[in-house]
């Protein structure tokens, strides 16, 4: 598991710090924050579809809402999408809990 | 013929260096003139322009004359190195912000897409503190060709890169009088404290002068 997060955060780092960043608390009312999001306790299965194929159009985190686009990242594996939930799930003192591969594969089939 | 010791000589090298050290460079192209037997240096500089900020306020090379100018290109949809060009502008941002004859430039090399409205709900989104930063948008010939020529850096279109454009990261320095004294690199936060230490050295300059 730890191994799991350890390798989500190098796949964080080239793929989404630019935007949530280092810290995991955005950019402002661009880029929603991850660290203590509400969005993320609310809808852990939506994770992977969202780190799979991005997201377009409004969306509520913490209060805030946010409009921008983001981008997808079709070229990730779905292990590759475990490590990157399991690191934002455990970074930055979040909820803790871990997803296997099993869970973002079956998640993938459900993505709108 | 009078002798120098040579540790006066290497006293007086290294005075002219300090002093050169102090002067930031100015960038681009050069021309010497002849003007009655005397001869004269004319600097690159920002050429004319014409562009809309986020308010639908029309700004042109002539609104920069006269301050010290840190201008970037990037668009609101670029997925890869702008927001943290965004980031560390906004650290520029907030240390000069109060400051008279200091301006922001950020340029959308995707004005289709980046219309007034568009730019006006991204600053203040970002946060920005606006007095004194313009986002702008205008032709995208007349960009990309300013982007090119008038500061001296890369800016096209390209569907094969992450968003459709390829562009400089940089943030360029401009001063009073439209030439460029520095390009930094914009995604990095320590040549970004280089900036502004060196925007600090050109005000300076005309404190000094
Ligand atoms: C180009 C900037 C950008 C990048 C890169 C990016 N995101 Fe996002 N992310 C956004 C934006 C913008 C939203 C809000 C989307 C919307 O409005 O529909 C978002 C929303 C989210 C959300 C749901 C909202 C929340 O804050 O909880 C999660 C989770 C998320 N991103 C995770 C990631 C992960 C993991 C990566 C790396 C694989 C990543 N993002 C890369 C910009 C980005």
């Amino acid at each position: 598991m730890d191994r799991s997060v350890s390798q989500g955060l190098i796949l964080y780092q080239n793929n989404c710090i630019q935007c949530h960043g280092e810290d995991g608390k955005g950019l402002g009312a661009l880029y929603p924050p991850l660290a203590g999001s509400d969005y993320i306790d609310k809808y852990p299965d939506s994770l992977a579809c969202i780190i799979k194929w991005g997201r377009r159009g409004k969306i509520m985190v913490n209060g805030l809402e946010y409009d921008q686009p983001m981008p997808s990242n079709e070229k990730l594996l779905d292990e590759e999408i475990t490590h990157l939930i399991n690191y934002i799930q455990n970074a930055w003192g979040n909820a803790g809990v871990y997803t296997s591969p099993e869970q973002v594969e079956k998640g993938l089939n459900y993505c709108n | 013929m009078k002798r120098f010791p040579l540790f006066v000589l290497l006293g007086l090298l290294l005075m002219v260096s300090c002093n050169e050290g102090k002067r930031l460079p100015i960038i681009g192209p050069r021309t010497t003139l002849e003007v009655d037997g005397a001869t004269d240096t004319l600097y690159h500089s920002i050429p004319g322009f014409v562009l809309m900020n986020q308010e639908g306020i029309e700004i042109t090379e002539e609104d920069l004359k006269g301050n010290i100018v840190v201008a970037d290109f990037f668009f609101t949809t670029c997925p890869s190195i702008c927001p943290i060009m965004k980031t560390q502008m906004l650290r520029v941002n907030e240390e000069f912000a109060t400051q008279e004859d200091f301006r922001i430039i950020s340029i959308s090399i995707d004005p289709r897409h980046d219309t007034i409205e568009v730019l006006k709900d991204y600053s203040q989104r970002l946060g920005a503190s606006t007095a004194g930063w313009d986002f702008l948008t205008g032709d995208l010939d007349d960009i990309l060709d300013l982007a090119q020529k008038g500061f001296l850096v890369s800016a096209a279109e390209d569907s094969t890169a992450p968003g459709g454009y390829i562009h400089s990261g940089a943030f360029i320095l401009i001063d009073k009088e439209l030439r460029i004294r520095g390009f930094y690199d914009g995604t990095k936060e320590e040549k970004v404290d280089l900036l502004m230490r060196d925007i600090k050295n050109l005000e300076a300059e005309y404190f000094d002068s």
